[in-house]
C-alpha cells in the first residue's frame, strides 16, 4: 500500500459476521467512485467479537491491500474501538460509519469532501434537519428527538442529531479533541460533537437519507444509566465545575439553610424554640453526651477490625483518635474533606499507605450507609405494618409542619413543658 | 442494598450477571465496573465471616447509640419515652443521618435538623417547635462531643488539621478516582 493515503474509513464491527463482507465491498466501491486509487483505506475495527467477524476481516485484509484489520481481544466499547482504529489509520481525513449501512452511501462523498476539500474540522450526517426525509416510526423518533433536545439544551449544542453513525474528522482537530473526551462508549459521538463546538472547530451537519435497520429496542442500562449519566457528567464538566469552588458550594449550602431558617419564622416562633431549649434538663442533656461518647471507642475498635482484615494491626485507642480528628475535619470542612484527613493521620503516624487508608474508609462508609439504611428501613416497615406510615403520609400532605399543634392527649403525648411538671422519665 | 451484601458474601460475578441480564451492551460492563468497585470494598471485610460479623455488629451498635443519644435528649425535653417514640426516634435519626450524606453544609448542619424535625413533627404529637428544639440540641451534643474529642486527639497525636487537609488533598487527588 502506498503512503499516499488521504482518507481512512473505519468500520466499527461487533459480531457482524453476516454483513461485514458486503459492507466492505460497498464501501470500497463507493470510495473508488470519487477518490483516486491508493488515496483511501478501509479499516475493519473489530471490537472483541465472539463470532466469525475476526476471521472474515483478516481474510478481507489479506485479499485486498486497501483493507486493513484492527483487532482487539478486549471489548473497548464504541468510542474506544474508534479511537483505537483512528490511532492506527494513515489518512488525514478520518471517517467512520455504522456497518449496517443505514445511511445512504451516496452521502459518503459529501462527508469525505467536507473535510478533505471544504476545510471543515468535523462533519456529521443528520436525520433531524428540516429538509431531510428520514421518516421513521415514532418508537424510534420520539426517544431520539428527546435525547437530541436534551443535548441541545443541557449541553448547549447547535446540532440536531448527535448520534448519527456517519461522521468524519480532520486528523489534527480530532487528535487535539480526544484527550478531552471521557466516554468510550455510545456517548463518544455526542461528546466529540459538543466539545468540538465548544472549542470553536468548524462543524458541518448535513441531511442524510436514513433507513432504519434491525430492531432498536430501548436498552435501559445503555439509554438511561449510560447515556443519562454521561450527559450529567459532561454538563458538570462544562457548565458546573468551572464555576464552583469549595467556597461556592459551602456558601450556597449555608445560604440555603439560612433561607430555610428565615422561612421557618413565618410559621414557627423562634422564641418558642429558644424557650423550649432553655427548658431542657441540663443533667439529662449531659447524660446524652456521655451515651454518645461511648460510641467513639466503638468506632475506633471497628476501624481496627477493618484495618486488620487488610493486614494492619493498630491499637483501638490510636484509631479512635484518628476517627475523632477526621470527623472533626468533616464538621469544619465541606464535602467530607475530613475523610481524607484520616488517611493522612494513619499514614503520617503509623505508615499505613494511602491506598489502604482510602480503601478502609470506603469500607467503613459502606457499612455506615448499610446500617443506617437498615435501621431506617426496618422501622419504616414496622411503621407500615402498624399503619403509622399512613399517619406520616397524612401528616405530610396536611402540612402538619406548618402548624404547631398544642400538646394534647393521645398515646404519644408529651408532658407539659419541663418547668411546669417534672419529666416523666426521672 | 441487600443485593450488594448478598453478592459481597457470594461472588462478584453476580453483579456482572445481573447487569448483563438487563443489557448486553458495552455500557453494561461500565455500570458493572462501578458497582464492582463498591462491592469489592465491602468484600475485603466480607470475605472473612468473623470480621464481617464484628464490623457489622459494631456498626449496628454505633448507630444505635446515636439513636439512644437522641432518645435521652427527648427525655431531657420531658417527652414520654414510649415504644412508639423510640421507633420514630430510630427512623428520624437514621433519615437525618442519611440527609447528611449530601455534602452541602459543614457537618450536615441544617440538613440533619430539617429531616429530623419533619419526621418527628409528623409522627409524634410533640409539635414542630419541640421537634426542632430536640433536633438542634441532639445534633449540637453530638458535634460538641466530636469536636472535643477531635481537639484532644489532635493535641495527643500532634496533628494539625489544616496541614492534614493540605497533605491529604494532594494524595487524595490520586485516590479519588478509585473512590467515587
Amino acid at each position: 500500500m502506498s503512503d499516499g493515503v488521504e482518507v481512512s474509513v473505519v468500520l466499527p464491527a461487533y459480531n457482524e459476521a453476516d454483513t461485514i463482507e458486503e459492507t466492505v465491498r460497498v464501501t470500497l466501491e463507493t470510495l473508488d467512485s470519487f477518490l483516486p486509487a491508493g488515496a483511501y483505506e478501509v479499516i475493519v475495527a473489530e471490537d472483541g467479537c465472539a463470532d466469525r467477524t475476526p476471521e472474515i476481516a483478516a481474510r478481507l485484509a489479506r485479499e485486498d491491500d486497501r483493507v486493513r484489520h484492527v483487532h482487539s481481544d478486549e471489548r473497548l466499547g464504541r468510542g474506544g474501538a474508534l479511537e483505537y482504529a483512528f490511532e492506527r489509520a494513515r489518512g488525514e481525513t478520518l471517517v467512520y460509519f455504522d456497518t449496517d449501512l443505514a445511511t445512504d452511501m451516496r452521502h459518503l462523498e459529501e462527508l469525505v469532501e467536507s473535510i478533505r476539500t471544504d476545510g471543515y474540522d468535523v462533519a456529521t450526517g443528520s436525520r433531524w434537519l428540516p429538509e431531510n426525509r428520514a421518516d421513521r416510526p415514532a418508537k424510534r423518533g420520539i426517544p431520539s428527538f428527546g435525547y437530541n433536545t436534551l443535548v441541545r439544551t443541557v449541553l448547549r449544542s447547535d446540532l440536531r442529531d448527535h448520534q448519527c453513525g456517519f461522521k468524519a474528522f480532520d486528523r489534527t482537530a480530532l487528535e487535539s479533541l480526544l484527550p478531552a473526551v471521557g466516554d468510550e462508549h455510545w456517548f463518544w459521538d455526542t461528546e466529540v460533537l459538543v466539545k468540538a463546538q465548544r472549542r470553536g472547530y468548524r462543524v458541518k451537519e448535513f441531511p442524510v437519507d436514513w433507513t432504519p435497520k434491525g430492531d432498536s429496542k430501548v436498552d435501559i442500562v445503555r439509554d438511561v444509566f449510560g447515556m443519562g449519566s454521561q450527559i450529567l457528567r459532561t454538563f458538570w464538566e462544562l457548565s458546573v465545575s468551572p464555576r464552583i469552588t469549595r467556597r461556592v458550594s459551602l456558601g450556597a449550602g449555608t445560604a440555603l439553610v439560612v433561607v430555610a431558617l428565615l422561612l421557618m419564622t413565618q410559621y414557627l416562633d423562634p422564641q418558642a424554640v429558644l424557650t423550649r431549649m432553655a427548658g431542657a434538663d441540663p443533667g439529662i442533656v449531659l447524660a446524652s453526651a456521655l451515651v454518645y461518647a461511648v460510641s467513639w471507642p466503638l468506632r475506633g475498635a471497628r476501624y481496627r477490625d477493618i484495618l486488620s482484615s487488610m493486614g494492619y494491626r493498630e491499637h483501638w485507642g490510636f484509631l479512635t483518635g484518628a476517627v475523632f480528628i477526621s470527623q472533626t475535619g468533616n464538621l469544619v470542612f465541606p464535602a467530607r474533606a475530613g475523610d481524607a484527613v484520616r488517611a493522612y493521620v494513619v499514614k503520617a503516624r503509623r505508615s499505613i499507605p494511602y491506598p489502604t487508608g482510602f480503601a478502609s474508609l470506603a469500607v467503613e462508609r459502606v457499612f455506615d450507609l448499610l446500617t443506617i439504611t437498615l435501621l431506617a428501613g426496618v422501622v419504616m416497615v414496622a411503621l407500615a405494618a402498624t399503619g403509622s406510615a399512613d399517619q406520616l403520609l397524612v401528616a405530610l400532605t396536611d402540612g402538619a409542619v406548618g402548624a404547631t399543634r398544642p400538646p394534647a392527649g393521645g398515646p404519644l403525648s408529651p408532658s407539659p413543658p419541663a418547668s411546669a411538671s417534672p419529666p416523666s422519665l426521672q | 442494598m441487600t443485593a450488594i451484601v448478598a453478592s459481597a458474601r457470594t461472588d462478584r460475578n453476580f453483579v456482572r450477571r445481573t447487569v448483563g441480564a438487563l443489557s448486553d451492551d458495552s455500557y453494561a460492563d461500565y455500570v458493572a465496573g462501578v458497582v464492582e468497585r463498591f462491592v469489592g470494598d465491602v468484600q475485603t471485610v466480607a470475605a472473612d465471616a468473623s470480621a464481617f460479623g464484628r464490623v457489622g455488629g459494631a456498626s449496628l451498635l454505633i448507630w444505635s447509640l446515636d439513636v439512644v443519644t437522641a432518645i435521652v435528649v427527648f427525655a431531657a425535653f420531658g417527652v414520654d419515652v414510649t415504644l412508639a417514640v423510640v421507633a420514630v426516634g430510630f427512623f428520624a435519626v437514621s433519615v437525618g443521618n442519611l440527609a447528611k450524606v449530601l455534602p452541602l453544609t459543614p457537618g450536615g448542619v441544617g440538613l440533619y435538623e430539617g429531616a429530623f424535625t419533619l419526621i418527628m413533627a409528623a409522627l409524634t404529637p410533640v409539635g414542630v417547635a419541640t421537634a426542632l428544639s430536640i433536633a438542634i440540641v441532639d445534633h449540637a451534643v453530638k458535634n460538641v462531643v466530636t469536636i472535643a474529642g477531635g481537639v484532644a486527639s489532635m493535641a495527643w497525636l500532634n496533628v494539625s488539621l489544616t496541614k492534614a487537609v493540605e497533605e491529604s488533598q494532594s494524595a487524595g487527588d490520586v485516590e479519588v478516582e478509585a473512590d467515587d
